[in-house]
This record gives C-alpha cells, sequence and structure tokens, in this order.
C-alpha cells in the first residue's frame, strides 16, 4: 500500500536533516513513497515518473498571461527546477489575465510575485526568477534547461529564442495569443516553424487589435504545459509534426502538418 | 476555376470560414489576398492543398486554400 507523506512533515524533515524539501521529496518517491500533494497525480503519472518530473529543468521566458499560468500548472505538478526570465513590473492592464497578478502586486516584479506564489504552491520548486530580458541573461542558464518554453508576447524575441533553442539543442514549445485565438506547436532543433509564421519583423500580430483575453492565455498555457510534461517524460505528441490553431469562438482546433514551403 | 477558400481566426469577421470562390484562371494567392482585403500586415501563414504556399503561388481549379492571420500575443 502507497504511503502518502504530508508537506507539513516533509517540510519538518528537510529543516531537522539540513535538506531541501524537493531532496527529501525525491527520497520519498525513490521508496514509492508519493507526497500527499502529488496524490491526484496518481496514477496518470507513476511515482516513477513523478521523480523524474522533481529531476526536470525546464525555462520560462515571459512571464504573463501565458507565463504565469504554464508556471502555475508545472509547479503543482511538481516540475522540481523552474527558471523564468521577465524584466516587467506589475501595471494595471495586466489584471485582465495575469494569473498572480493583484491590485496589492501593481509597480513590483513580475517574477518575484511569481516566485511567493510557487512557493506557497509547492515548497519543493527550486524555483529561479530572473528580473530581466532572457536576452541580457547569462546564456549558460539556457544550456542547462531540458524544455524552455516560449510566453513570450512579441515577435522578434520569440525568434531569437527559436534560434537560441536550436543551438543549444533544447525543445521549445511554443504559443500565442490574441483574442479569441492561439496557436501551440513543438520546436524541435531544426525545425524552422516559426520562421515560417514570422516571416516579417515588420508583420503585427492580431493582438495588437483584439487584445488578450484571461481564457485564451490560460487555455493555450495549459496546452504548453501539456506539451512540455509529455517531453519531459519521453511522450511522443502530434504537435511536433503540427502547428495547432485554436478559435475559442467557434470551438475549432485545427491541425496543420508543418512542411517545406510549397514551390509554385 | 473553382478554388476551395478557408479563413480563420479574425479573417472570418466579416468574410466566411469557407466558401468555393469562383477565381479567375491562373491567378496567385495574391489574387484572393486582394480580392478578399485581407490586411497584409496581419498575414500569418498559408496553406495550399495542406502545404505552405507563399503569396506568389499559382492556384489550380480544385485546390484548397487556407489563410492565417498572425498571432503573437502573450
Amino acid at each position: 500500500m502507497i504511503k502518502w507523506p504530508e508537506l507539513k512533515d516533509i517540510l519538518a524533515l528537510a529543516k531537522e536533516r539540513g535538506l531541501t524539501p524537493l531532496e527529501i521529496e525525491k527520497e520519498h518517491l525513490a521508496q514509492g513513497e508519493v507526497p500527499l500533494h502529488y496524490q491526484r497525480n496518481y496514477s496518470t503519472i507513476s511515482p516513477a515518473e513523478q521523480l523524474k518530473l522533481l529531476d526536470s529543468r525546464v525555462g520560462v521566458c515571459g512571464c504573463g498571461g501565458l507565463g504565469m499560468n504554464v508556471i502555475n500548472y508545472l509547479a503543482r505538478l511538481g516540475v522540481g527546477h523552474i527558471t523564468v526570465w521577465d524584466p516587467d513590473i506589475f501595471s494595471e492592464n495586466n489584471l485582465n489575465r495575469q494569473l498572480f497578478s493583484t491590485f496589492d502586486s501593481l509597480g513590483k516584479s513580475k517574477v518575484e510575485v511569481c516566485r511567493t506564489f510557487v512557493q506557497k504552491i509547492n515548497p519543493a520548486v527550486s524555483f529561479t526568477a530572473i528580473p530581466a530580458k532572457w536576452e541580457e541573461s547569462d546564456a549558460d542558464l539556457i544550456y542547462q534547461q531540458q524544455v524552455m518554453v516560449d510566453a513570450l508576447d512579441n515577435i522578434p524575441s520569440r525568434l531569437a529564442l527559436a534560434q537560441v533553442c536550436e543551438k543549444a539543442n533544447i525543445p521549445l514549445v511554443h504559443a500565442a495569443v490574441g483574442g479569441w485565438y492561439g496557436q501551440l506547436t513543438v520546436i524541435m532543433p531544426g525545425d524552422r516553424i516559426l520562421q515560417e509564421i514570422y516571416r516579417s519583423s515588420d508583420q503585427q500580430g492580431i493582438e495588437k487589435e483584439q487584445g488578450t483575453l484571461s481564457f485564451t492565455a490560460a487555455i493555450l498555457a495549459g496546452m504548453e504545459a501539456v506539451e512540455t510534461v509529455k517531453l519531459l517524460l519521453g511522450i511522443e505528441s502530434d504537435v511536433r509534426h503540427n502547428l495547432c490553431l485554436v478559435d475559442l469562438l467557434n470551438m475549432s482546433l485545427d491541425m496543420l502538418p508543418k512542411c517545406n514551403t510549397n514551390v509554385n | 476555376m473553382v478554388v476551395k477558400v478557408k479563413l480563420f481566426a479574425t479573417f472570418r469577421q466579416g468574410r466566411f470560414r469557407e466558401k468555393d470562390m469562383e477565381l479567375p484562371d491562373g491567378c496567385t494567392v495574391e489574387w484572393v489576398l486582394e480580392h478578399l482585403k485581407i490586411p497584409r500586415r496581419q498575414l500569418g501563414i498559408i496553406y495550399l492543398n495542406g502545404l505552405a504556399a507563399s503569396e506568389e503561388s499559382v492556384l489550380h481549379q480544385g485546390d484548397t486554400l487556407s489563410i492565417f492571420p498572425m498571432v503573437g500575443g502573450g
């Protein structure tokens, strides 16, 4: 019969032994004991897979409508090491969709507020908050990740991130949203789909006119978390071979196969 | 010639989702974009018969053309 150690005991044991809660949780899982706060992950996620998630490293570029939801899902699932980049502070027009934004947090660093929430959601997570643009940070940090998540809000930065991930040989989970609509794909090294989608830097996404809605960001972020977990657990996904287009106004989902540009 | 044209996301607004369009023989994707007044700055990926295509791609009887706007927000 499986034992379900409680978080308060995990935290006490970590303090007593001078270890991190993450290390204690890994010890439990290695013995087939699943921390109680992961009980409802079981048995879709086996104890061995839960241990794998705790050992995983995921980087999230952008801590806004997409990013905060992705971080929330990954932290609750038990992804052990999460690094997030974003230089921004909260402003009032973030309140419509950004999960950890509150009236009290206006003017505060997004990644620091995010860190506080993550510690409350899952104190076992090792969370690295970088209050800067990923382009201006230590590139080594990206190379240390197993999966990168594109939760950015502008096209030039998305294209640059895809280039770095290709060079670092790291899969990139991409999503973008605007109004009722969103797109999702997983970019494996060598895949040029983003360069096909964003062909020119003077193009403008529909979000400039349509804005960004809470549920669109949450749904696409949830899909990014799904694909991140599949990558971490070695589960094959059709999204690696397709661009997935989501239309929430008409509740339609289209999968477009990725391929090279057609010749006339 | 008749080409099936499919529009996605905001391009459907005030236009249509899917339509069999009667087009001049040998016309290009660009002709359709002009005809439907698709804003070029918002133009994303174009698919012709399930393959990525360009504005210069020439259309043929029975083709299926799908036009998507660009989405970049987070």
